[in-house]
């Protein structure tokens, strides 16, 4: 594989990270205003709220960073890489 | 008219969750989540830190790589699989990720963070001081203030910190960590932060870790509290924990954190049951350190390592346990203690402290009484004495 084809494919792995990353963004925040609209708060549901909200952050910095950043192979690499870190540290069951 | 309260919909919840796990699942998939997998797109990029390093750039932080390390509490880091600079076994000519001070305060800001978030997953393991309470107003988990107080003595303390690290620093000079390591710590020093009491509470919070100083691996970030009341913690006190993380890093760069050694028979000895306790080899040379300068601390931290490694460096010598300690290769000791002692004895003394130091001290004290070994200067070293009575070991 050519330069070329390394940062094409990058490039398309970026794209597919963005829809997943945009997609859970919605989500949360649909799940958050739900909550910030409700006066009863249950207990049992606002860790998982908090874990949301931890998510929603990581993800939008990072949304923003692939956006808006360079299109180079080694920038969308770097990328990748953090949102791979960001993913491993959020995995839903494998903290503490 | 009246009307049912609006409750929460857990779908809504649930629903998000799934789309943060499909996410997670993706980056599974990618090729930087198995820096071993030999596709062309990881070569391309572990090329491109190739050239990184070729072009004489320093490889700045990647704090979210170093937070995942630190909590994977392994020094054999997935970063440090994606950054192979150095041969594990001669240790680390530089760092892996070298820090500026700007780059070491994000470092700190970052593990912070981390931290909560492991704390938020995990309220179970947080104390009741941290428990989550639901108001109207709904004050977050991070809306919780961490103030220091307003009488803060740090400002004047962290200078006199300064001041300490720079005396220590000069201690470990050429002769005490040789030419190699010396040059390396030379090369890059240490660069220490000084952290409110907040991240130390987040860290024990998050993973039990109570400590008023950090090494983190892989980098040259030193941590130390710039709360310590300077009325209860003379000069003797702060050099040894200064001197105690400067060794952690001294230790990193000459291969320390990898303890191997070939035994008398021949067989090579290396990994996880091969456990001397790099923090009692440090603690222990940190108190070699300020005593050797005429200071003595109030206290010995992991004073049972401490106790059973002395009679080990009391066996075989003090400069031939500070080089196995600063390089990892403990086939000079070995020899030395099966000279003594007999052979295979070091091998079943290194068994015996993977489970219990204290049991390995005992271990130890019998067979030197066997081959009368004279222990009265061990006993006799303030530093075992103060062990000791931290312990609270009757003399």
């Amino acid at each position: 594989m050519d330069e070329t084809e390394v940062g094409t494919k990058l490039l398309d792995l970026e794209t597919e990270t963005q829809a997943k990353v945009s997609h859970s963004i919605s989500l949360i925040e649909v799940a958050i205003a739900d909550w910030e609209g409700t006066k009863k708060k249950p207990k049992s549901l606002a860790t998982r709220i908090d874990y949301l909200r931890i998510c929603h952050g990581m993800f939008l910095d990072w949304e923003k960073k692939s956006l808006k950043g360079k299109k180079d192979p080694t920038s969308v690499a770097n990328r990748l890489r953090d949102f791979v870190s960001i993913c491993q540290k959020i995995k839903p069951g494998e903290h503490g | 008219m009246g009307g049912a309260e609006k409750s929460v919909d857990p779908e809504k919840i649930q629903r998000a969750e799934a789309a943060v796990t499909a996410a997670t699942e993706h980056a599974r998939k990618l090729p930087f989540a198995s820096p071993g997998v030999a596709s062309s797109v990881s070569k391309a990029f572990n090329a491109t830190l190739d050239l990184v390093k070729e072009h004489g750039m320093k490889v700045t932080a990647t704090l979210l790589d170093l937070s995942l390390s630190r909590s994977s509490n392994n020094t054999t880091t997935s970063t440090k699989k994606l950054v192979q600079l150095e041969d594990v076994s001669s240790g680390h000519e530089v760092p892996p990720f070298v820090m500026t001070r700007k780059g070491a305060e994000e470092h700190s800001e970052a593990l912070t963070t981390e931290a909560e978030m492991v704390i938020a997953r995990n309220p179970s393991r947080v104390s009741s001081e941290l428990s989550y309470e639901t108001s109207s107003s709904d004050m977050g988990f991070f809306d919780r203030n961490y103030s220091i107080p307003e009488n803060d003595p740090g400002s004047s303390f962290v200078s006199r910190l300064v001041s300490e690290a720079e005396l220590v620093s000069g201690w470990l000079v050429d002769s005490y960590l040789g030419d190699v390591i010396s040059d390396r710590f030379k090369k890059t020093p240490p660069v220490i932060t000084f952290e409110p009491i907040s991240f130390f509470d987040a860290q024990e919070k998050a993973y039990g870790y109570l400590a008023v100083g950090f090494y983190f691996p892989d980098t040259n970030h030193i941590a130390l509290d710039r709360n310590l009341d300077a009325t209860q913690n003379s000069i003797a006190d702060t050099s040894n924990l200064i001197a105690h993380e400067y060794l952690h890093y001294a230790a990193y760069l000459g291969g320390g954190t990898e303890i191997r050694f070939t035994d008398s028979e021949g067989n090579y000895h290396s990994g996880e049951n091969m456990n001397l306790s790099h923090e009692g080899l440090t603690e222990l040379h940190a108190q070699n350190l300020v005593h050797s300068h005429g200071m003595s601390p109030s206290h010995v931290s992991y004073a049972p390592e401490v106790l059973s490694i002395s009679l080990l460096q009391h066996i075989v010598g003090k400069e031939v346990l500070k080089e196995a300690y600063l390089t990892g290769n403990f086939t000079k000791i070995a020899e030395l203690v099966d000279e003594k002692l007999g052979n295979g004895t070091f091998t079943e003394f290194m068994y015996i402290f993977s489970s219990s130091p204290l049991d390995a001290l005992v271990f130890l004290q019998n067979y030197g009484a066997s081959a009368k070994i004279d222990l009265s200067a061990w006993a006799e070293n303030p530093i075992v004495r103060q062990a000791k009575k931290d312990l609270g070991v009757t003399e």
